[in-house]
């Protein structure tokens, strides 16, 4: 098939791009038909399987979020959002060169399909999963080899560093044609990371209690969120969260969190876990920008936690996140959002709302 | 192969249906083939050319060829610097729809050893070695600019590298074994030795039955003994010298030897570095070609005897290369 | 194997047998520490640079385990580095067929495939070499099984090996692995030989971050390796490809010298500093750096001669020549010595009635009077005394650094000498052996070396220009050659010692190009210096002195230097003869200016 149903902006991009066959590595090939092909393949054949796998293979089995087709058209999604890539303005987008954005495609596209053999080192299994996979993609492996490469590093350590993208070449020759293989894997692990949102909770199993325990926060999570924005005139990521009391007022399970072997923390609460969250974003976001700065900069995360009541939807009570963002003298205190929001944590705040019925409001 | 009076080639040489490849260089035998046949029998003439080298010419006899060859003869190679380019144009060549079915005669002569092993590495690749016949014109005189004892050929050594095609293996794990198929130039021979410092080195010289002559082959003992000589004033004895004989008439005999001498060779990386005739390098090539392990490696030299290389001689032998 | 052997040290003990082919006890033996040796030793990148002979490969050798557990007599897993070797030159990465890849897509890859698995390979070798007890003891037999269960053959396959494991793990196993996969490569690489189109390689394509890296690490965590860093030490990297040089800049830019450093060693022709990603590598952010190249610089400037003389009166000693110092085994020519010293009491005197050097020390005098005695000999061209190269002071300056300068014509003159000595045993060189051979080495270098470089011009991507730069360095050595002669003989001159200039202007591009070939040559030698003129740091250029004897000058230490400019130096690149001629009429001194107006008029005479 030369078509993709519903391309994102980039795709769009791409198709137009993919005419000058001479910004490519092997000119006689149509990238772009060989790119539908592939994402087709993958709708047909993998994705739909690799929820199932990434349950049934993990070694925590349990209920993950959804790495489904629309996680990765998600991620295709937010990453021409980083790039202010829109569908009308084809022609002009020179963000990135074209077989730049064709990696980079190709990289979104598979770098969670490893999950299909499980959570454990799924990042790294994507050089495996493209050579299966060599005869859709021009039969290159060393080709094949440098896309990997780049998806590899969206998550996961390499030799025992967290710094996956780093170890990559700033430049790439592929042929003659140059390609910044790290500011591309930026591009895939900020657009993963912000990609998180209600859709990929299991949401009727959440309400009916039907998850496995130490799932449940990573659902609710996902659930909380109503909105992933990234903006790219002020540069800032807008999320915002909604949670209903129900959510605040109780720990829900998850995996074993405890770094000392005597305690043992299996349940947390949503506002602390969503404080967790931010800060890892924040912390993805200043990783991402040293190799995403001279293209572009997420310069802010603003983030709102409204706690809503689940009948009526308004709003009880807003929560004053700080917006993260590269501020003040470095070494000048922490931005540890929970020292910093202290009193909204744990089980104190949570009491507030555990005698609140649903409804009322007196 | 026969060893024939060139006066007699064109009885040798098929009537039809056959191209013609001459090897061009700076060597008075350039011409001798072309010379004494007739040149409307082949279907297609293509004279081919050394790399360039700075400060020669590719060739003295350019314009001769095209004078006596058919005006349809082509020159192959013109400004080309290395074996890669040679290669690919004959290649490109070979696959033209006028060479289909074509036998192949090739003059030898005044090729370099190192682009004769890569045609004959490319002849082979091509599976077109059956089709394939070789031609040496003889020397009557090798250095005749010079009195004997002063006879040189080529001096100094610029480059050493394996040739196209011949990369060998070379493992860590095993140890390098230098095979010098030595001729009469020492300071060559010496200086390979010296690069390659090779844990094991064997010094091969023509037998005495397999020889151009008893003189050639005194001469090439003489100077085998030479280059050990050298060795050992500089660098102390060799525990693990050896020596071994091989033809320098017949190609497929020296094919033969050279696979003998080897199968005594175990756990070692072998690097053979033909300097003696192109007919042995012929037979270095059809060894390596057998036991894919091995390198054949070529001494670029700085200068050349140009204005005395060699006198042509009356003979030319004739090798068909169509023997498994 | 090597007890049997008869050494061939013990025929002619200055033979310079590679270090490749020294038993550990041989080269341990042999070893003479350069301080820089001790720099080595720590972690972190470092090339090594010096010509061949300059004792780089010893170096390198010196630290493989074998080496290192008998210097510092300890065991292999007290080892503070663990040191594998790997020739380059004696490999096949450098095959014509490889310029066929590396302009294609990803060559890269491939290229850093090849390298990785000779690396692995040579560290595998290297393991078993050492490693004796790994077959012998259960506990290594399981931490090996384990390696390649939990690591290796995981990591292989990730990038693509499709082998079964094999049930019985030994190290030659491992071996046979790498060996296969080197095969491979080279089938594919072959293939390609005779093949211009485009066909993809499908085989395993290991990194250095995905395999290198992590093999090393289980190794150490084995007990397999012992627990300290793994050195790679690369010898003559030169002979790698451009795309190949520039993978390894890559490793070198990666912060993995806690695990790994990269000790690569060249012959000053190193293609490139750059990475695959175009960045250069930079001392001493990424690397630091050996240069054997210079007497002039580091330690070697106050120690090369100890040095020297070590490095003799050990290997004396190995041949029964107890005893025997090496000022004694090269002895000077008396005749000329004493003749020297009646010059020198000559000169001591005038110092003494003078007004000005009354004070100098008698050593300066005698400084001062060898070039005079030079000056004199030529005077009496027909008289057939000649001055004579020889004395172990003189032969150590003439090597210029590089000990295989002193070694190879030392081995040659033991040779005649033994000759000469007709059975009997060498006690001492003659001195007029030793001139005959330090003059044949001069002759040689002037001649037949630029026929060689004639033909690397071509070949070298960093010498850009023609054919025509060789023998403008050739004109250029020529002249100045002759000019440090015309110093050293006239009487008047400014300055008698003279054997290196600097450049007191700005270096035109041509020009650098000439001088880069020379010292890449060997004609020349560079070092940095500040100290006369006091402006910040200049590069002198010293003649080598092996040449010294083609221009009948002093070898011995000297410390004068000419300041010429650019324009004299292309001048007399171009247009030696007329240079010499100008020379000849007016004197050293005059001839350096190089009014332009008179050279104009001396080039209408010469016409």
């Amino acid at each position: 098939m030369n078509a993709l149903i519903n391309p994102q902006a980039l795709e769009v991009i791409l198709e137009e791009k993919c005419k000058d066959s001479s910004k490519f590595p092997k000119m006689p090939n149509n990238y772009y038909v060989q790119y539908c092909g592939f994402v087709n393949h993958l709708r047909t054949h993998i994705y739909p399987n690799v929820d199932a796998g990434l349950n049934a293979n993990s070694k925590t089995s349990g209920y993950y979020t959804a790495h489904n087709a629309e996680h990765f058209d998600e991620v295709v999604r937010y990453a021409g959002d980083l790039l202010s890539a829109e569908s009308c303005d084809v022609e002009r987008w020179g963000v990135l060169s074209p077989y730049e954005l064709y990696v980079l495609l190709i990289a979104i596209r598979i770098h969670d399909v490893g999950n299909i053999h499980g959570r454990e080192d799924h990042e790294k299994k994507c050089f495996p999963f493209l050579r299966e996979h060599k005869s859709l993609l021009g039969n290159d492996i060393s080709e094949l080899k440098i896309i990997a490469n780049i998806a590899e590093a969206h998550g996961g350590k390499v030799n025992g560093s967290r710094d996956t993208i780093g170890a990559l070449n700033a430049i790439e020759l592929v042929g003659k044609i140059s390609i910044r293989p790290r500011l591309l894997a930026a591009i895939v692990r900020f657009a993963d990371e912000i990609c998180e949102n209600s859709g990929r909770a299991a949401t009727y199993l959440l309400e009916n209690g039907n998850l496995p325990k130490h799932s449940e926060i990573y659902h609710k999570y996902a659930n909380a969120i109503r909105g992933s924005v990234y903006g790219p005139a002020e540069r800032r990521v807008n999320i915002k969260f909604k949670l209903t009391t129900e959510d605040v007022a109780q720990a829900w399970g998850s995996e074993e969190r405890s770094k000392e072997p005597e305690t043992s923390k299996c349940t947390v609460y949503l506002i602390d876990e969503i404080l967790d969250r931010l800060e890892k974003m924040d912390r993805e976001r200043r990783y991402c920008n040293i190799f995403s700065r001279e293209t572009y900069a997420v310069e802010s995360i603003r983030a709102t936690i409204d706690i809503i009541d689940s009948e009526t939807h308004d709003v009880l009570e807003q929560i004053p996140v700080p917006e993260l963002t590269d501020k003040g003298y470095p070494d000048a205190g922490s931005t540890n959002l929970k020292e910093q929001l202290s009193r909204y944590c744990g089980a104190a705040f949570a009491s507030k709302y555990s005698g609140v019925a649903v409804g009322d409001k007196s | 192969m026969t060893k024939i009076l060139l006066t007699d080639l064109q009885n040798s040489l098929p009537r039809e249906k056959f191209a013609l490849l001459i090897g061009l260089g700076f060597d008075e035998r350039s011409l001798s083939v072309l010379s004494s046949v007739d040149v409307t029998c082949p279907s297609k003439i293509f004279g081919i050319l050394n790399p360039a080298k700075a400060g020669m010419s590719q060739t003295k006899y350019h314009e001769q060829f095209l004078q006596v060859a058919p005006s349809t003869a082509e020159l192959l190679g013109e400004g080309c610097q290395s074996i890669i380019e040679i290669v690919d144009i004959l290649q490109a060549r070979l696959y033209e729809p006028e060479m289909k079915g074509l036998d192949l005669v090739v003059d030898i002569t005044s090729l370099t050893h190192e682009l004769l092993v890569a045609i004959i590495g490319l002849l082979a690749s091509e599976k077109l070695m059956s089709r394939v016949t070789l031609l040496y014109t003889g020397a009557d005189q090798y250095s005749f600019n010079t009195s004997s004892d002063k006879a040189w050929l080529s001096r100094g050594v610029v480059e050493i590298r394996s040739v196209l095609g011949f990369p060998g293996v070379m493992l860590p794990s095993k140890r390098l074994h230098l095979i010098i198929m030595a001729g009469f130039e020492i300071e060559r021979a010496v200086e390979v030795i010296r690069r390659y410092e090779p844990a094991k080195l064997t010094i091969g010289y023509g037998a005495k039955s397999q020889s151009v002559s008893e003189e050639h082959h005194e001469a090439n003992k003489v100077f085998a003994t030479q280059i050990e000589e050298f060795l050992i004033r500089e660098d102390g004895v060799r525990n693990d010298l050896q020596h071994f004989e091989f033809s320098c008439v017949e190609p497929y005999a020296a094919k033969n030897d050279l696979i003998a001498f080897l199968s005594h060779a175990h756990d070692e990386n072998i690097v053979i570095c033909p300097l003696n005739t192109k007919l042995s390098t012929v037979g270095a090539a059809l060894a390596a070609l057998e036991l894919s392990n091995v390198q054949i490696c070529y001494a670029q030299p700085a200068e050349y005897n140009i204005s005395g290389y060699a006198k042509p001689g009356v003979y030319v032998t004739v090798v068909r290369l169509d023997k498994v | 194997m090597s007890g049997e052997r008869v050494s061939e040290l013990m025929v002619n003990p200055f033979s310079v047998k590679t270090p490749e082919n020294l038993s550990p006890e041989e080269l341990v033996d042999l070893f003479v520490p350069y301080p820089e040796y001790e720099n080595l030793q720590v972690s972190g990148h470092q090339f090594l640079h010096g010509h061949r002979g300059s004792g780089k490969s010893m170096m390198l050798k010196m630290m493989t385990p074998d080496a290192q557990c008998l210097t510092l007599a300890c065991s292999f897993k007290d080892l503070p580095f663990y040191g594998a070797y790997l020739s380059i030159k004696a490999t096949e990465v450098n095959a014509a067929e490889y310029s066929r890849i590396e302009g294609e897509p990803s060559g890269f890859i491939l290229s850093e495939h090849v390298l990785v698995t000779k690396i692995l390979s040579a560290l595998f070798v290297s393991i078993k070499r050492h490693s004796y007890f790994i077959d012998s003891d259960i506990k290594y037999r399981e931490s090996l099984a384990n390696f390649a269960n939990s690591t290796l053959y995981k990591r292989l396959r990730y990038v693509g090996w499709e082998q079964t494991s094999v049930a019985v793990i030994d190290i030659d196993t491992i071996i046979d692995i790498f060996d296969e996969l080197q095969a491979d490569t080279v089938r594919y690489i072959k293939q390609r030989a005779f093949s211009k189109e485009y066909c993809p390689y499908n085989g395993p394509l290991l990194g250095f971050q995905d395999v290198l890296l992590p093999v090393v690490q289980a190794l150490r965590s084995t007990s397999i390796l012992p627990d300290c860093p793994v050195f790679f030490l690369l010898d003559d990297a030169d002979n790698l490809t451009l795309q190949q040089t520039k993978v390894l800049n890559t490793w070198v830019s990666y912060r993995s010298t806690d695990l790994v450093s990269l000790k690569i060693s060249t012959q000053m022709g190193y293609k490139t500093y750059r990475t695959s990603s175009g960045i250069k590598i930079e001392a001493p952010h990424d690397y630091s750096e050996i240069n054997f190249t210079s007497v002039y610089t580091g330690s070697l400037k106050e120690n090369y001669p100890r040095l020297v003389e070590q490095i003799v009166e050990k290997r004396l000693n190995r041949v029964g020549l107890k005893n025997i110092k090496a000022s004694d085994f090269f002895p000077a020519d008396k005749a000329q010595e004493e003749a020297i010293r009646i010059i020198s009491d000559e000169i001591k005197g005038r110092w003494e009635t003078s007004e000005v050097g009354g004070y100098r020390a008698s050593d300066d005098a005698y400084r001062f009077a060898r070039p005079e005695y030079i000056r004199r000999l030529s005077g009496v061209s027909k008289s057939g005394a000649t001055y004579k190269y020889a004395g172990f002071e003189q032969l150590v300056h003439i090597s210029s650094g590089i000990i295989r300068f002193f070694l190879e014509p030392a081995a040659r003159m033991f040779a005649d000498q033994q000759k000469l000595n007709a059975g009997e045993a060498v006690s001492f060189i003659a001195p007029s052996i030793q001139d005959d051979e330090i003059r044949k080495q001069s002759d040689e270098l002037l001649i037949a070396k630029f026929d060689e470089m004639r033909g690397d011009a071509q070949n070298d991507p960093d010498i850009t220009s023609d054919l025509a730069n060789v023998d403008r360095l050739k004109n250029l050595i020529q002249a100045l050659g002759s000019l440090f002669q015309a110093f050293l003989m006239d009487k008047d001159a400014s300055q008698r010692r003279v054997f290196s200039f600097v450049i007191s202007d700005s270096v035109p591009h041509s020009l650098e190009e000439i001088l880069n070939m020379g010292v890449k040559f060997g004609y020349l030698y560079e070092d940095a210096t500040g100290r006369k003129t006091g402006m910040g740091r200049t590069k002198l250029y010293v003649l080598s002195r092996r040449l010294a004897p083609a221009f009948k000058l002093d070898p011995i230490g000297f410390s004068n230097y000419l300041s010429l400019t650019s324009k004299f130096l292309l001048e007399i690149s171009e247009r030696p003869n007329s240079f010499v001629s100008r020379l000849r009429k007016q004197g050293p001194d005059k001839a350096v200016e190089a009014p332009a107006q008179l050279t104009f008029l001396e080039d209408l005479d010469n016409d």
